[in-house]
């Protein structure tokens, strides 16, 4: 078979000494970052850019691969031992995880979501390894005016399925694709938006907008509360360890997460964090144990996890097939890319086949190591949690300068960076979301492009997006995804309004 | 109150914004929604000097940005409407407590984390790298509420020189080196 060929070689060059190394020290490093209160995967990601970027294309990406896993188990352990989601899909883990910490089955909750990510992280990659050559290959034939049409729609899933104003969203949104805009237009050489200033020649440098938005306006969300009311951390009492009735209990929720999260996550829309929402309530409602929910219930850490790796791990797909990042942590990946000069998208398997199967199989090995590292390791994981948040802000702040710094090596890039973080604060206290701004911004040029294209080939015809069957099927569920959710809430709105005017 | 119970999948999946969304008109609302709206004007404005040069082009370098502009100032025009007609009904209806539940924001604190950060960026490369991270990282702790001067000079210098090694000698990114030269 094609595809084992493929991975049999994938696995060759990430067994190497120095890719094995890699991905050691990628999932260390993302564990140990992610787990800082706080820092979700994104942030993470965005903080740990410029330590890949010595390397080459390979290691690099190879130790992504661990970095991701790493920051993202990081961030289940802030969930359960200090009620601290690092990202909104880490939300669920909460509800019985802490419970569970508190009640001195910190432990077994920390197994059940190390277990249960690795499990669904292996049976999520078994998937990308089938299923993303194929799509790449639907890819291709795929015509601009249908590729716009499918970016529109993971725009307005990622806008409109979260939060709760979709005008805020599309405010988000709408400053992202602007933020994209500008530079050096790349069909005619005419320079848009840069007011004369060089560094903008190539375009706003997104890597500085990412870490300000992620990790700048983090520390200034720190600074502006007062201090002394870090949550209390629940320490491990016991072994790490699951008995064997919570290991009767796990399975199947790991399985059922698996099975919502790999297809959501691998569409090219929005909404990777509404898996882990829809497991946490399956699973509350197929248990016998209704009394013991919301205080610990094991199912509700194990499901939500393995629906969380699963779906992120999906994430891939469209990433990689297509181009279209579908949520931050994606978007910071694509920008990883970005800076080898690797375009992801239906070309990637072809033009860059060492590479992305290497990146394949380094997931299934990242994973693995995160497994067997982590779990005999998470004492003194959890250590880290103690550190003073005054000192642990400082420091991120350093490492936030460090990273924008060593990718341009201009100064106008830090400032920059701080700017963005300012801006993201505003934002995020008056309700915008930030994913739709990182989004915008990555995927603006491609939309552009595809735009443009497509207008071309209809020698100026506009209406080719809603001629064209497919493109119009797409656009018209863009149009439903976007006025459904906005309707509901409304009347939602309408029905607790005499209630929270009452209260 | 039934209603007191929600579900909490999807309810804290709103959260965040939800609060946000229905808490009484906000100058700083006001602000996003007026910066959103600016945004868009300069892309329609600056869009105008582009023009599609030689040759034809079905779309040209301005139609996009145009699109973008619009939609951006839409949006901004929206919001400043929401945002007004909250304040008239804020005016109209009983005044809601103005305090807010979480102690109020310190302003003055994030003030002077922005100016701190952008003096550190300004003096990154005259001074060098490790010197103004170690300042920085001192300057910061205070603000943020330790109160261990001696601690976090110790803490901040030990990091930032353990950084510059790191990343300037052993991965050989360039850092500013500033005004002390270390050998090798």
């Amino acid at each position: 078979l094609d595809v084992l060929d493929h991975l049999a070689a994938g696995f060759n060059a990430a067994l190497l000494l120095q890719n094995l190394a890699l991905a050691l020290l990628g999932v260390t490093i993302g564990t140990l970052v992610g787990v800082l209160p706080g820092l979700g995967p994104a942030t993470t990601l965005s903080l740990l850019l410029p330590v890949t970027f010595s390397l080459d294309a390979t290691g690099a990406l190879v130790m992504f691969a661990g970095l991701y896993y790493g920051s993202m188990y990081g961030g289940s352990t802030t969930a359960i031992l200090m009620n601290v989601p690092g990202e909104t899909s880490s939300i669920p883990t909460t509800f019985e995880g802490y419970p569970m910490a508190r009640r001195g089955r910190g432990g077994a909750a920390l197994t059940t979501a190390a277990v249960g990510s690795f499990v669904a992280g292996t049976v999520t990659t078994v998937g990308i390894t089938f299923l993303a050559p194929v799509i790449s290959d639907v890819g291709k034939s795929v015509q601009p005016a249908e590729y716009f049409a499918i970016i529109v729609f993971a725009f307005v899933t990622v806008t409109a399925l979260v939060g709760n104003s979709v005008l805020r969203g599309m405010a988000s949104l709408f400053v992202g694709l602007g933020i994209g805009v500008v530079g050096i237009d790349a069909l005619t050489g005419q320079a848009r938006y840069t007011f004369g200033i060089p560094s903008l020649n190539d375009g706003i440098p997104l890597v500085a907008v990412a870490v300000g938005l992620f990790a700048v306006s983090e520390a200034l969300g720190t600074v502006s509360k007062r201090p002394g009311r870090q949550p209390p951390r629940i320490p491990i009492k016991g072994k790490v360890w699951m008995s064997r009735a919570e290991w009767k209990r796990s399975w199947r929720p790991w399985l059922r997460g698996i099975a919502i999260g790999f297809p959501i996550g691998s569409l090219p829309a929005g909404g990777a964090e509404i898996p882990t929402f829809l497991s946490y309530n399956i699973e509350k409602t197929l248990s016998k144990r209704q009394d013991e929910w919301g205080k610990g219930a094991i199912e509700g850490v194990a499901g939500p996890e393995a629906a969380n790796n699963a779906s992120s791990s999906g994430t891939m797909v469209p990433l990689l097939t297509l181009g279209i990042p579908t949520s931050s942590t994606a978007a910071v990946m694509l920008l990883a890319f970005q800076m080898y000069n690797i375009q992801p998208g239906p070309l990637l398997f072809d033009n860059n086949s060492g590479l992305v199967w290497t990146l394949i199989a380094s997931l299934y090995i990242g994973n693995l190591m995160l497994l067997v590292l982590n779990l005999p390791m998470i004492k003194l994981w959890v250590k880290l949690l103690a550190l003073p948040e005054s000192l642990l802000t400082a420091g991120i702040l350093i490492f936030a300068t460090l990273g924008v710094w060593s990718i341009s090596r201009n100064i106008f890039d830090v400032l920059l960076a701080f700017g963005a973080g300012l801006v993201g604060f505003v934002f995020q206290r008056s309700g915008f979301p930030i994913a739709p701004i990182i989004l915008g911004s990555v995927l603006g040029p491609l939309l552009e492009q595809q735009f443009r294209r497509a207008v071309s080939f209809s020698s100026g015809d506009l209406s080719v997006f809603v001629s064209r069957p497919a493109s119009a099927v797409i656009l018209g569920l863009s149009a439903v995804a976007l006025f459904v959710p906005m309707v509901m809430r409304m009347r939602t709105r309408r029905r607790l309004a005499p209630t929270a005017s009452g209260g | 109150l039934t209603a007191a119970t929600p579900d909490p999948g999807t309810e804290e999946l709103d959260a965040a914004t939800t609060e946000a969304a229905q808490k009484p008109a906000s100058w700083e609302t006001m602000l996003c929604a007026v910066l959103v709206g600016t945004l868009g004007l300069v892309l329609l404005i600056g869009s105008r000097d582009l023009d599609g040069g030689l040759g034809y082009q079905a779309v040209g370098p301005a139609v996009f940005p145009q699109l973008v502009g619009l939609g951006t100032l839409t949006c901004g025009v929206l919001l400043v409407i929401g945002e007004i007609r909250r304040l008239l009904a804020a005016a109209r209806g009983p005044r809601s407590a103005a305090a807010e539940p979480d102690g109020g924001t310190r302003w003055s604190h994030v003030a002077a984390m922005v100016l701190v950060l952008a003096a550190y960026g300004l003096v990154l490369e005259p001074v060098g790298f490790w010197q103004a991270s170690g300042v920085l990282f001192t300057v910061l702790a205070r603000l943020l509420g330790s109160r261990r001067l001696i601690r976090d000079a110790v803490v901040g210098f030990a990091l930032s020189l353990t950084v510059y090694f790191f990343f300037d000698r052993v991965l050989e990114v360039q850092l500013p080196e500033g005004f002390v030269h270390f050998a090798g």
